[in-house]
């Protein structure tokens, strides 16, 4: 062979082995990084988890033999937040879209929110009327409304009002037009959002939007957004200091009843004084309706101290507006129409205040009273009471006088650790509450039915906690951690699961016709799982599952 | 007379040897007379690069391209000829992974072909011959993603095995003689379609003994065909 032979052919065959470089290309989706701790949500029988590299969201179902079967979901592009409703069946997703410059390969996409139910049709809803997306969601407990107001997470706008909101009603199939709403700013911004259930109102049952900003608090009608807010400022008439909101509390009142309107409460941040809101009609001369047709009637309630935690109660002497002070160790119950209070002093100084009576239901003899007009009277739970072990954290006040508690008494219970939260637990122990507490190594089953609390000792104080759907068991984990124990309330007997990779979530969920089944997830790499039989806990027959983002490719 | 079986053997070996080359016994005494060394390839083994486009989605995890390249080799002998038309058969193999990243994992897929060929042949020129192929063959296949979340170090993998068929043409000229031996040098160049039947990519680790329990990841179909061409340099005899 000549040399320019020689050099002919070698060109030639390195032209073949690199002619590979320029051909085609792959989908982006397997270029896409999968975050970290994906967003993750039970929504009873399948388990979503949020792929905001891949902008869908993997759905995960449990079958016989412990399978599990993923399906994607697309969502919009440019995942900015997600969030499920307050009973868990609906996860909404929000994505800023896309907007598509000169020569752009991706097309133009409009903000959009997703809205995913177990067993149904995805529905995505196009926000055609704003160009920016807002990542802050607020979800109606009722699914009928969400709200979008501007975050301060990334890929927000470079100019935003804090005090913008919109409005969707997504009880509504899709397309649905979001309603904007600018809210009546005096410089605070929004802080917390509250959804009422229809409240008795002068002009009728009306669902509220009550929104707290940093230093009034705004009404806003849900089923009218278009119609004005209306913003109570909050001062305390004394002097200039602009009161901070740190909670409501919400009475709907009774519709069926003219005289008992709804109420809210309000509890302030900086202020000792607790308010409350009744409403009156706004009507002209000739009685027809002005503005939304109510003003808010502001009281001002002096309870000694900061509150740091209030209900509404029915109490032997009608409704009233508990306030906890635990800067003084007392509760005060604020009388909403008339302002007069009355203090109830207590023995520890509890933070937090919960109304059990609605899970209580017929359980014990020592609830069940009734108010002289023969309204059921409640009973609260009164806990987070201490912040060093050794001191009773939580309690019981007995706010009827039937029953064998005297009225207004405050039943402690031997719970000595630092008391975090506390979790409800579903029908058919409705009755329990798990109580979380923070850095004590333990975690405690209160029974509210006769008043006990069982402790479980946990190895780690570092332990989360997930409550079983079906209500009979509660599940404990270390997170990042290997440890799994399923603790069943009838016999409060723990047991463990055989985990050999770090535990990032606990997710038990329904199977058709089944034994419902235990997600272990593994946040490594694509996301792994571990999937047991949640009632038989069999090792044998658990099965073992990996790089869960990383199938279902579009 | 009788013949043991490793005589019979050899015997047969002798005479299918002796077939084979008496056809060309006649042109080997003209030739050492008056060599040019060129001259229609009897055998011939080639080794090359053989590239295949494979478009199918399936393929997507294991590369960031479209390209898979396989070290390509093949035996051939002529077993008919007449005047400038010839038909050769033979054997290929095809060797030839990818690797790339699958949303951050390490993913590779290794694909071995082997198949048998059957090649006609037109020599239109002492230095050059043009081909038609075909190739029906048999492909193992092997695909890993080492994701962390996987339960053994192994990764997930899966293998396959499918039929194929190939089938193209090409040319292939002479670069020269080496030495006296009359050993050709051939440049060879051809391309077409290499047909495979889609595979279900369930990869799982590798339990052992717990294999039951080992979940599944479904990554797709994945069709390793497409259009080929394939560079290889050849001697022939």
């Amino acid at each position: 062979m000549t040399r320019t032979t020689r050099a002919f052919t070698k060109r030639l065959l390195w032209a073949a082995a690199l002619a590979v470089v320029g051909c085609g290309g792959r989908g982006s989706y397997w270029s896409s990084p999968i975050a970290s701790a994906p967003p993750t949500f039970n929504l009873g029988d399948e388990i979503a988890l949020v792929d905001t590299g891949a902008d869908r969201v993997v759905v995960l179902t449990a079958g016989a033999n412990q399978s599990l079967t993923s399906t994607a979901i697309p969502v919009g592009v440019n995942v900015l937040n997600a969030a499920a409703s307050a009973d868990g069946t609906k996860l909404f997703v929000v994505s800023g879209g896309h907007r598509a410059q000169l020569g752009d390969d991706q097309p133009n996409e409009w903000p959009s929110i997703t809205v995913i139910t177990s067993g149904a049709k995805p529905a995505r809803y196009d926000l055609t009327n704003i160009t920016d997306p807002l990542a802050g969601l607020a979800i109606d407990p009722a699914g009928h409304w969400l709200v979008l107001y501007p975050s301060n997470g990334t890929n927000q706008p470079f100019v935003e009002n804090p005090n913008e909101l919109v409005i969707l009603d997504v009880s509504q199939p899709p397309p649905v037009v979001a309603v904007p709403h600018t809210l009546m700013s005096f410089g605070g911004h929004p802080q917390r959002f509250t959804f009422t259930t229809p409240l008795a109102l002068p002009g009728g049952p009306t669902p509220l939007l009550i929104v707290e900003s940093d230093q009034d608090l705004s009404l806003l009608r849900l089923d009218d957004p278009s119609k004005p807010e209306i913003t109570v400022p909050l001062t305390n008439g004394s002097d200039t200091q602009l009161l901070s909101p740190a909670g409501v509390a919400i009475y709907p009142g009774d519709p069926g009843n003219a005289a008992t309107g709804a109420s809210i409460g309000v509890r302030l941040a900086n202020d000792d004084d607790v308010v409350a809101l009744q409403f009156v009609p706004n009507v002209d001369a000739s009685g027809n309706s002005i503005g939304n047709g109510f003003l808010p009637t502001v009281n001002l309630n002096n309870v000694g101290g900061i509150a740091s935690d209030i209900a509404f109660v029915h109490t032997d002497s009608g409704l009233r507006l508990a306030a906890l002070v635990p800067g003084a160790s007392k509760a005060t119950l604020i009388d909403p129409v008339t302002s007069l209070t009355q203090d109830v002093a207590l023995p520890a100084p509890y933070q937090s205040l919960s109304v059990v009576t609605g899970a209580l239901g017929s359980a014990s003899g020592c609830d069940g009273g009734t108010t002289s007009a023969g309204a059921p009277t409640d009973v609260a739970l009164l806990w987070n009471g201490t912040t060093v072990e050794g001191q009773a954290g939580v309690a019981f006040w007995e706010l009827g006088q039937a029953g064998c508690q005297p009225y207004r008494s405050i039943d402690t219970v031997g719970v000595t650790d630092v008391v975090a939260a506390v979790l409800d637990v579903p029908t058919p122990n409705a009755t329990l509450k798990v109580l979380q507490t923070r850095g004590a190594g333990a975690f405690y089953i209160l029974n509210l039915a006769n008043r006990t609390a069982a402790p479980l000792e946990t190895s780690s104080s570092n332990v989360a906690l997930a409550i079983s759907p079906l209500g009979d068991q509660v599940w404990s984990y270390v997170p990042n951690g290997e440890a799994v124990f399923a603790t069943d309330f009838a016999h409060e007997l723990p047991r463990s699961l055989l985990i050999e990779r770090p535990v990032s979530g606990v997710y038990e969920i329904a199977r058709a016709g089944m034994t419902p089944a235990v997600v272990v997830l593994h946040d490594e790499g694509g996301v792994g799982a571990t999937v047991y039989d949640a009632t038989t806990l069999d090792d044998s027959t658990r099965r073992l599952y990996a790089g869960l983002l990383l199938g279902g490719a579009p | 007379m009788t013949l043991g079986p490793r005589k019979a053997l050899l015997l047969a070996l002798g005479l299918s040897l002796a077939g084979a080359v008496s056809p060309n016994a006649r042109a080997q005494t003209i030739e050492e007379r008056a060599p040019p060394a060129l001259r229609p390839p009897t055998w011939e083994v080639s080794a090359g690069v053989r590239t295949m486009y494979i478009k199918s989605a399936g393929f997507d995890p294991f590369s960031t391209n479209d390209g898979f390249v396989q070290f390509s080799l093949s035996a051939l002998g002529v077993i008919a000829r007449r005047d400038r038309l010839s038909f050769a058969v033979g054997l290929g193999l095809d060797v030839g992974s990818s690797s790339a990243t699958a949303r951050g994992a390490p993913s590779s897929l290794t694909l071995t072909h082997l198949s048998a060929l059957a090649e006609g042949r037109y020599q239109p020129w002492s230095r050059l011959y043009l081909f038609a192929r075909v190739a029906p063959g048999f492909v193992h296949g092997t695909a890993t993603i080492d994701d962390a979340s996987s339960p053994s170090s192994s990764g997930l993998t899966a293998g396959f095995d499918a039929f194929s068929l190939d089938a193209g043409g090409g040319g292939a000229f002479c670069l020269g003689a080496v030495g006296t031996a009359r050993v050709g040098v051939w440049l060879l160049a051809d391309g077409g379609y290499g047909w495979v039947a889609g595979q279900d990519l369930v990869l799982a680790p590798t339990l052992s003994a717990d294999q039951s329990k080992a979940g599944t990841l479904d990554v797709g179909t994945l069709a390793p065909r497409g259009g080929f061409f394939r560079v290889s340099m050849a001697l022939s005899y």
